[in-house]
């Protein structure tokens, strides 16, 4: 389980999150910023910190955004 | 088909299952175990142990590089059974750090987690011990999941070959 970044980070890109992980696991994407949920260790401090709101738990995604989930996990399959 | 040869050595009951590395399919799988592994070792290099936890830290971490290498450095065959066994065990020494860890967090919380987890970021980061086992014990919660996940990987590998897929 992971937390995974949604839709309103897109053109926002704030990067609260990056700071405050523990473990170094949020890298910037083209678009968005993105988790990577091998290293994700749930600690939802990313979630506490952003400031759009983007961040959710692996299973509290809204519905709609449920695509960021895989959207994360191609990110981090292709080495970006 | 996935190319596979099993050779059963005597040496007791154990049977070594070596894979041939060049087939695009375990190519796939291998690189997902080294995946794998060092996003662990990632994790792993972001704990701060107490002097207590160190030695068996230090195995856990020099036993997933040892892996890693053997991956990394087998030009054509990989002893898949050799590095479960492996893994297993460094498995069973993550989750015996976990129970420490789980233990000294609700001890330094007064056997209130969930109280503590409550309140707001900033309040949790100032108890400063407590976040500190806080963290310490997700991180070795997720390298006891990577580490499961690894052997499945292994898993799914061997049943590959036992079907024939």
């Amino acid at each position: 389980m992971a937390y995974v970044i949604t839709s309103p980070c897109i053109g926002e890109k704030a990067a609260e999150c990056v700071d405050v992980c523990p473990v170094d696991c949020i890298a910037e994407g083209p678009d968005q910023f993105y988790i990577d949920p091998d290293i994700c260790i749930d600690c939802g401090a990313c979630e506490a910190v952003c400031p759009v709101e983007a961040i959710f738990h692996e299973e509290e995604v809204p519905a709609g955004e449920e695509k960021y989930i895989q959207k994360a996990i191609e990110f981090y399959s292709n080495d970006y | 088909m996935i190319s596979a040869l099993s050779i059963r050595i005597a040496c007791g009951c154990f049977e070594h299952i070596i894979f041939k590395k060049e087939s695009p399919a375990m190519q796939d799988a291998f690189k997902r175990l080294q995946i794998l592994m060092g996003d662990t070792l990632q994790i792993a290099d972001h704990m701060k142990v107490a002097p207590e936890y160190e030695q068996m830290y230090q195995q856990i971490v020099n036993g997933l590089k040892e892996q890693n290498e053997k991956i990394e450095t087998s030009a054509h065959h990989i002893d898949v059974f050799s590095i479960s066994k492996h893994l297993s065990a460094i498995k069973n020494m993550v989750q015996q750090l976990e129970g420490n860890f789980i233990e000294d967090y609700k001890k330094s919380t007064g056997n209130q987690i969930g109280q503590y987890e409550q309140m707001s970021l900033e309040e949790q980061m100032e108890q400063t011990e407590n976040y500190h086992h806080k963290m310490d014990y997700l991180s070795a919660a997720k390298m006891r999941e990577n580490l499961i996940r690894m052997n499945e990987v292994l898993q799914a590998l061997s049943g590959k070959r036992e079907s024939g897929k």
